[in-house]
Formats: structure tokens, sequence, C-alpha cells
């Protein structure tokens, strides 16, 4: 037996130093939020729908020994070939081996391409399930993020994994698979909202959630990381000094410029193009809304129907609407967000 | 032939790419090492996927048995473990590393070779799983590493007759 050294590290990011770089192999075991799905996919289908995921295994298994079959086929033509004595023609034995080995392979081949059609089939009944796999990783990457809060939010992948279980065990079976994956994502969503939030600061609870359904929203594809960016810094980062409107601060004026710049979603859309001109327009409307007690209760002037109109993300857009016109009201905002994409149950009091 | 810049990429692979993440380490095989073949005019495959080129199935299934991931990161990482010849530092806050070679390497748990840095005499608890060809396994390493396991790192070994010997800390 030979000796083998092996060393681990908990750190995160790590600062090693260019010696032990150089004496070591460092590799990065980080979960990612790709690899992750692939690992919840398989972890689920196991649960879910055992026999695929062992017919994929048993399957992989014949084609590697089929291969090395064909291969060990072709040595020992070779081997036979090199050997051979007088001619070719005479050796009746080697033309007997020959015509065997020429069924043989052909029947390996047959096996090979049977596998190969399983194994495509066999990945599109997973690529079904994928969905879960990747709502589960999205819902990881929410939780771990909230160490950046708070060190005491530290929640590790073996207690994640517990509850991505759960998830699978308790909700309602149904026989279509879509609707299965639907009901395994809700309660899977709510046992990790329960449970994380459960250990939460009220003043993180907001946060926590809203991250939630950005990071939904993100991995659908409808937001990008920019939009969050803008929801979350606005006008922090630009200079305009031509302010239209004497009964409107600086600080909104320049929120309201960043809207009109930003291109939103996934179409690159300047959704708010206009806006700085277009209050002016309906100057009264507008002037009402801000100084409204609850701006984001009534309808936005002018943009109102063009907001409903977008199914992906009227809901973020009218976030950052109010974000943008009246800070103030943002958490309030964040809430009725939160509202209308997770669902009315992630806004209600809970008291467990 | 293009073996040899296959062959050049995949060492270069094993070698370099162990710290990165997933999308560095394709971008560094796909475009930097190509890149560098190309302007050297070795010929290599465009389409060549490193971990099929180290690794066959039977094994990765093998390691998917014994706890690592069926990720793809996961079986690049399991490449680099096995081998490469320097001993292995695994980044691994979420723990997989370790499952997978406490279950690859029963001999850890049964010779109870798990140990920190901070064992009272790391000497001796070096000196056994050399001797007898254990492995061993170093949890929670920070930032530093005891210089005390220079030697074994840098595989100091000097060869007298049929032995095989290692000079650690006088």
């Amino acid at each position: 037996m030979k000796f083998r050294l092996y060393m681990t590290s908990r750190l995160a990011n790590p600062h090693f130093s260019p010696e032990l770089a150089a004496k070591t192999t460092i590799i990065d075991f980080t979960v990612t939020q790709g690899g992750l799905e692939q690992q919840l996919l398989a972890r689920l289908i196991s649960k879910e729908q055992k026999s695929l995921e062992e017919q994929l295994t048993q399957l992989q298994e014949e084609v590697t020994s089929n291969t090395k079959v064909l291969a060990d086929y072709e040595a020992a033509l070779l081997d036979r070939l090199a050997n051979s004595q007088g001619s070719l023609l005479d050796d009746v034995e080697l033309i007997d081996v020959l015509a065997t080995i020429k069924l043989k392979s052909k029947e390996v081949n047959e096996k090979l391409v049977e596998a190969r059609e399983k194994t495509i089939e066999i990945g599109e009944k997973r690529e079904l399930f994928r969905p879960v796999a990747a709502r589960g990783s999205v819902l990881y990457f929410c939780v771990v993020e909230m160490i950046q809060i708070n060190w005491m939010y530290n929640t590790s992948l073996p207690q994640f994994l517990t509850l991505f279980d759960y998830g699978i065990d308790k909700s309602p079976k149904a026989p279509a698979v879509k609707d299965r994956v639907h009901n395994i994502i809700v309660a899977l969503t709510r046992k990790v909202y329960r449970y994380i939030n459960r250990g939460l600061f009220e003043r993180d609870k907001v946060t926590f959630k809203l991250m939630m359904a950005m990071r939904i929203l993100i991995k659908a594809g409808h937001l990008t990381a920019g939009d969050v960016g803008v929801f979350l810094k606005a006008g922090a980062g630009i200079d305009d000094r031509n302010k239209k409107y004497n009964w409107m601060d600086q600080k909104t004026w320049l929120n309201i410029v960043a809207l009109s710049k930003h291109k939103f979603g996934n179409e690159h859309n300047f959704f708010f193009k206009d806006l700085p001109e277009r209050i002016g327009r309906l100057e009264k409307d507008w002037k009402k809304f801000f100084d409204e007690n609850e701006p984001e209760m009534v309808p936005v002037p002018d943009y109102e129907d063009k907001i409903l109109a977008d199914q992906n993300i009227g809901h973020f857009l009218h976030l950052c609407l109010i974000r943008s016109c009246r800070e103030d009201r943002t958490v309030l905002a964040c809430t009725k967000f939160i509202r209308k994409v997770l669902g009315d149950e992630y806004t209600q009091p809970v008291t467990d | 032939m293009r073996l040899v810049g296959n062959v050049a990429k995949a060492c270069a692979f094993v070698s370099y790419c162990g710290p990165f993440n997933a999308e560095f380490r394709t971008l560094l095989t796909d475009q930097y090492f190509m890149g560098d073949l190309g302007a050297r005019g070795i010929p290599a495959s465009e389409e060549f996927n490193i971990s099929e080129f180290l690794v066959d199935q039977v094994t990765v299934g093998e390691w998917n048995m014994q706890g690592l991931p069926a990720d793809e990161l996961s079986v690049q990482n399991g490449i680099m473990v096995t081998r490469s010849s320097r001993y292995p530092l695994m980044i691994d806050p979420q723990g997989q590393a370790i499952s997978w070679i406490r279950n690859r390497e029963p001999l850890l748990i049964e010779k109870d070779q798990i140990i920190t840095l901070n064992v009272p005499d790391l000497r001796a608890a070096l000196k056994l799983p050399l001797m007898e060809g254990w492995p061993l396994l170093i949890e929670s390493i920070e930032n530093e590493v005891d210089p005390m396991l220079d030697p074994l790192l840098e595989k100091q070994i000097t060869v007298k007759g049929r032995n095989r010997t290692i000079k650690i800390a006088d």
C-alpha cells in the first residue's frame, strides 16, 4: 500500500500562499448553481423514478463492457494476423476466427447503438424533472447568501438536502409528471421559506423573501442582474442637473433619469425611456401620485396599462418605479412584489 | 496526429485548473490553452472533452458510488485528486470532498487517520501512516500549512537500498 495524503479546507475563499499552491494541487470543490442543479436532479430522480436512474447506470455499465469486448476482439484479430504463417488464404482456422469476429462485432455495435438511443430516451424523461432541480438550486443559493447579512444564518448543504427530500416526500402525488413537478416546486419553496424564515430576525425577513422572488425571476430568464442593480442603486450613480420639475427633489429626479436609461429584462427594453418627459404631459396626475399616502396601491398614471400588460416583469417594473419615486414606500412595495411573485402566503404573518 | 496537443492540454488542465470554478476552467482550456497551442503550431482536437480523455465511464461510476457528485465539475475534481502528482488540497465548504474521500479510503476511518493540524504531536501523527502506507486526511486547513509538512509535500524521498525514507522535522 502506498501512503496517500489528502487535505481539505472549510474556508470558502481561502488565501493560500504561492508556495503552498506550488506544492499541492488546490482543487475547488465549491458547489455551483449549475452543478448543484445536476446533483439535485439525480437525487430527485433516484427518489421519484428509481427505475430510471437504475436503468441509466445499467446502460452505462453495458456500454463500457461492450466497448471493452469490441476492443478485445480487435486486438485478438490483429494478433492472429500478425502471427499467421504461410498464405493467409490457406489458414482455415484464421478464416473461421475472422468470420466469428465479424459477427460478434456487428452484434456489439448494434447493442451500442441501441444503448445510445435508450440513453437519449432516458435523458428526455429526466429533463422533465429539471424545473424542480433548478428551483432547488436557486433556493439553496438564496439561503446561503444570507450569511452575508449575519454570520448566524449559516445553513449547511446536508441541512438543505433534508429540506429538499422533505419537499419531495410531503408533496401530493400526481399521475402526470407536469403536475407532480409543480406540486414538488410549490411544497419545496414553501418548506424552505418557512424553515429559514423561522431563524431570521424580523428585519431580515423581507430581504430573504425579496431575494427569493428576484432569484426565481432571474432563473426563469425574465430578469437580469442589471435589473436588480437598478432597483438597488437607482440614481445613486448618475449626475443630472437639468431637473425639470420644481416639486420634485433632486434625488427622485436622478432616480427617474436612471430608470429611463435602463434596459429592462432579457429583451433589453427601454421601458421607462420617455418617463422624464411624459411626467410633464400629465404633471398634475403625477404630482398627485407622488403625494399619495399609499402610492404602491394606486394605479400609476400613464404607465398603468403598460405595466399590467407585461406578465413577466410587470411587478418588478412597478417595484422599481415606487422605489424611485417614493423611497419611503419601498419596503411596502417589496411586500406587494413578493406577494405577486411568490403568492399570498409569503407575506402573511407566520406564527411558527 | 493530435495526440501531442491533447496531452498537453490535459496536463495543463490537471496542473493549473484546480483552483478555479467551472466557467473559468472552460475559458482556460478552450481559449487560453487552445490559443497557445495554435500559436505554437501544435495540432489538437477542436472538440475535446478532457474528462473523457482522462477517465473512463466505469471509474466515474465508481466515484459516484463512493459519493462524488455526478456533475461535470465534480468529475473534473475527481480526476485532479486521483491523477495529480502533488497531494490534493481541497477547498470544500460544503463537505462534499470529505464525504467522497471518506468512502473512497475506508482505511481512513478504520485506522482513525483523520486529523487536523492542531493535533498535539503532528510528527507522531504522520509517522504511522507513512510507515504503514495508510491514507491520511488533514481536515480544516486554514490559510497556512505547518512547515513541518513541507518535506512531505515536496516528496523529499531518499532511497536507501530497498527502503524509501523521508525526513520530517529531524
